[in-house]
C-alpha cells in the first residue's frame, strides 16, 4: 500500500514539475475523448432515429411473395427411365394467397409480437381540382397500430374519425400539402378502371419524404373494392419483441411459410452502411486528436525522463526497483489520461446536451426539427478505451526507459 | 591499515560488508582499462574509512561497486551474509534500501519535496513505519543534523550545506549497516565541508555504523579512523 501511494506521489511530483506540457497533454485528451462522444452521439442519434422511423412506418419485417421450389429432372441414361431430380431454383409468386393461415403460423413465432396484414396498390387521387400518383394501402386499423407507429405521425386530424368512417383515408402531409387537402376534404381515387369517393380523415407524418408523398391509408374493404382485390394481401407487416433479431427471425419465418421474408436490416441496407460509415469514419478522424495528444504525452514524458535522469538516479541508490521508476511513470500518463477522460466525459455531456437543444430542420429519411443525439454509455467507454490504450502506450516507452536508467552510471556521470 | 591491494580489517568490531579481490574493467576493445586490480576491503561497524588517491585510480569505482550501484567483473562482495557479486538488481536494489546510505558529491535531494519528505522517500520503500513514525523520524534526523525547523521547506529553499546536510540525514534514514560518502564535500566551502564531515563522522559512530568515504580532501581524510590509499587499481601502503 505504502509503495503505491510513495510511486503516485512521486508521479504527482514529477508531473506538477511540468504543468504547461501536462495541461497541454491533458487538454488534447478532453477535447478528444469530448468529440470522440460528441460525433458518435450524433452519428448513432441519426441511425437510431432512422431505424425508429423505419420501424414505425414499415415494421421490423416483412412476409410476403410465397415461393415456389422448382425442381428440375435429368434422365439418367436415355430410355432406362431413370431419372435425377434437383433443386434448380426459387420462385416468387406475388403478395400472399392466404393472409388468415399465414398471419396465425407467423403470430405462433415466439419473438412476434404482432402481424398486421396490408393490401398495397396504385390509385390516381384528385382533389381540389388537382390529380396526383397516390399509393393506397389497404389495413385492418387495429392491427396496422399494432406494427407501427401511425398514431404518433397524425399531424391533423384523428384515428377515431378514420375509424369511424368506412370511406375514410390518411394523406400523408406532402400529398396533402401538393393537393392542398385538409382534414374532412372529399377525395376521389381512381384505380382499375373504377372510381371510389373517400373523405380525408387525418394527415400523417412520417418524415420519410417517399411515404408522405404517395401513401395514403384505406380500410381493407374499401381497400379491396378499390383495387379489385377481394382476395389476399400484399404482404404482412409484423413487429418483433428485438428488433435487432430481425434477420434470424426473418430467416426462420421464410423457411417454415414458404414465403419471401426481409427484416429491416436488408430493406435499409444501404442507408444502414452510410450511417455505418459516417460513424466510423468520424471515429476515426477524431481518434486522431487523442493520438496526437497521446503524442504530446509521449514528449512530455520523455522530457521528464530525461530531466529527471538524477532523481531516477538517487530513488534507484536508495532501493526504488525498475519496477517503481515505471510505474512512476506509468502513473503520470495514467493521472493525465483519468483526468482527461472524466473531464471528457463531463465536457460531452454538456455538450452532447446542448447540441441536442440546436435547431435544424431535417425531412427526407426521417423527420427533425432539432439535432438528434443518442445517449448511449458505450460512446464514453470507447472513448475511454481508446485514449486509455493511446495513453497508456504513449506512457509506457518513457516508462521503461527511465527504468532502464543504471543508477551508477548516472551518479558518475555527475560527479566532478 | 593497509598493505598492497588489500585492506586488512582491524580487530574487535563487526565486520559488515567485504569486498574481497575486486576487479573491474572499464570500456571496452582497446580502450579498456583495467580500474581495479584485485582489491580487498572490510567496513566494521562504528568505523569510518577513508580512500584517498587521484583521480581515476579507481577509488570512486570501487565504492558505487560497494554500494551495489555497479557490478564486479571479478571478486566477491559480502553484505547482511550474502554474496551479493553476481546477485540480481531487484535484490541489490532491495539491500542498498535496506544496508546502504549514500552521500554524493552533489545533494540529488528530489526540489518537488520538503526536506522532510525527501527523508521519508527511503523509509516509505522499505515500509517498516507508519506515515506519522516516518515524519517524525525524519523530523529528528532533521535535528541532529541542525535543519528541524527547516523540515517543511521545499530541497531548492535551502542553502548548498543545508542540502547537502539533509542528504547525509537521508542516507541514515533506514538506519543503514554502512554509509558511502562520494566526495560528499567536493561541492561545499571550508566551513560547510567540516560541519558535513563532522556531521557523517559523528553520527556514524554514535550510531555504529560503518562508513567509506572517498575524497581528494588529505585534512579530511586523516580525521577518519582509517585512511586507505589507492593508485592504479590497489591500495598502496
Amino acid at each position: 500500500m505504502a509503495r503505491k501511494s510513495t510511486n503516485f506521489l512521486i508521479a504527482l511530483r514529477f508531473l506538477l514539475s511540468r504543468k504547461r506540457a501536462m495541461l497541454m497533454s491533458l487538454a488534447g485528451i478532453v477535447f478528444g475523448v469530448t468529440f470522440f462522444i460528441v460525433t458518435q452521439a450524433q452519428t448513432s442519434g441519426f441511425e437510431q432515429f432512422f431505424i425508429r422511423t423505419m420501424l414505425g412506418v414499415n415494421g421490423a419485417l416483412r412476409v410476403e411473395d410465397r415461393i415456389q421450389q422448382t425442381m428440375r429432372s435429368m434422365e439418367a441414361e436415355r430410355g432406362t427411365g431413370f431419372a435425377i431430380s434437383m433443386d434448380d431454383s426459387v420462385e416468387y409468386i406475388e403478395g400472399v394467397e392466404h393472409p388468415d393461415e399465414l398471419e396465425s403460423a407467423v403470430a405462433r413465432f415466439r419473438e412476434v409480437v404482432s402481424v398486421a396484414q396490408v393490401l398495397r396498390g396504385s390509385a390516381e387521387i384528385k382533389g381540389n381540382f388537382r390529380e396526383m400518383f397516390c399509393k393506397p394501402y389497404g389495413i385492418n386499423l387495429e392491427q396496422f397500430l399494432g406494427v407501427s407507429d401511425l398514431d404518433e405521425q397524425i399531424l391533423y386530424g384523428d384515428l377515431d374519425r378514420f375509424r369511424n368512417n368506412p370511406q375514410g383515408l390518411l394523406v400523408g402531409i406532402k400529398l396533402a400539402q401538393r393537393l392542398q387537402l385538409e382534414v374532412g376534404d372529399p377525395v376521389l381515387l381512381e384505380a382499375a378502371g373504377s372510381n371510389e369517393r373517400f373523405r380525408v380523415s387525418g394527415i400523417y407524418e412520417t418524415g420519410i419524404e417517399q411515404v408522405d408523398k404517395e401513401r395514403v391509408f384505406l380500410h381493407m374493404p374499401a381497400a379491396r373494392t378499390l383495387l379489385k382485390k377481394p382476395f389476399g394481401v400484399s404482404y404482412l407487416q409484423v413487429n418483433l419483441l428485438d428488433h435487432e433479431r430481425a434477420p434470424e427471425v426473418a430467416e426462420r419465418i421464410e423457411r417454415v411459410v414458404m414465403h419471401g421474408s426481409m427484416s429491416w436490416q436488408e430493406r435499409e441496407k444501404t442507408w444502414l452502411q452510410v450511417f455505418r460509415a459516417l460513424r466510423v469514419s468520424s471515429a476515426i478522424t477524431v481518434s486522431s486528436i487523442i493520438l496526437i495528444s497521446g503524442l504530446g504525452m509521449f514528449n512530455t514524458l520523455v522530457m521528464i525522463v530525461m530531466e529527471k535522469t538524477k532523481e531516477i538516479a538517487i530513488l534507484r541508490s536508495m532501493g526504488y526497483q525498475q519496477r517503481d521508476v515505471r510505474r512512476i511513470f506509468l502513473w503520470q500518463g495514467f493521472t493525465v489520461l483519468s483526468l482527461g477522460v472524466v473531464l471528457g466525459c463531463i465536457l460531452a455531456a454538456g455538450a452532447t446536451y446542448a447540441i441536442s437543444r440546436l435547431p435544424i430542420r431535417i425531412r427526407g429519411i426521417f423527420s427533425t426539427d432539432s439535432f438528434v443525439v443518442h445517449w448511449s454509455w458505450t460512446h464514453y467507454v470507447a472513448a475511454a478505451l481508446i485514449a486509455t490504450v493511446i495513453v497508456m502506450v504513449a506512457s509506457y516507452f518513457p516508462a521503461r526507459r527511465a527504468a532502464r536508467l543504471e543508477p551508477g552510471d548516472i551518479i558518475r556521470g555527475t560527479s566532478g | 591499515m593497509s598493505v598492497g591491494s588489500e585492506a586488512s580489517p582491524p580487530a574487535g568490531s563487526r565486520s559488515v560488508l567485504q569486498g574481497k579481490g575486486i576487479h573491474k574493467y572499464l570500456g571496452s576493445g582497446e580502450r579498456q582499462v583495467h580500474v581495479l586490480r584485485g582489491v580487498s576491503l572490510d567496513l566494521r561497524e562504528g568505523r569510518m574509512v577513508s580512500i584517498v588517491g587521484p583521480s581515476g585510480c579507481g577509488k570512486s569505482t570501487l565504492l558505487y561497486l560497494l554500494g551495489l550501484l555497479d557490478r564486479v567483473d571479478g571478486g566477491e562482495i559480502h553484505l547482511a551474509d550474502r554474496e551479493m557479486g553476481a546477485a540480481g538488481d531487484y535484490q541489490r536494489t532491495q539491500l542498498r534500501n535496506e544496508h546502504i546510505g549514500f552521500v554524493f558529491q552533489f545533494h540529488f535531494l528530489l526540489a518537488e519535496f520538503t526536506a522532510a519528505e525527501n527523508l521519508m522517500l527511503p523509509m516509505r520503500k522499505l515500509a517498516r513505519w507508519g506515515e506519522e513514525e516516518m515524519h517524525e523520524r525524519a523530523v529528528e534526523l532533521l535535528r541532529e543534523v541542525g535543519l528541524a525547523e527547516k523540515s517543511e521547506r521545499r530541497a531548492n529553499q535551502l542553502s548548498g550545506g543545508e542540502q547537502q546536510r539533509v542528504a547525509v540525514a537521508r542516507a541514515l534514514a533506514n538506519e543503514p549497516s554502512v554509509v558511502f560518502a562520494d566526495e560528499p564535500t567536493g561541492n561545499l566551502d571550508v566551513k560547510n565541508s567540516s560541519m558535513v564531515f563532522d556531521l557523517l563522522n559523528r553520527l556514524c559512530h554514535e550510531r555504529g555504523q560503518a562508513a567509506l568515504l572517498v575524497t581528494h580532501n588529505q585534512n579530511l581524510a586523516g580525521r577518519c579512523d582509517e585512511v586507505l590509499t589507492m593508485q592504479d587499481g590497489l591500495f598502496v601502503g
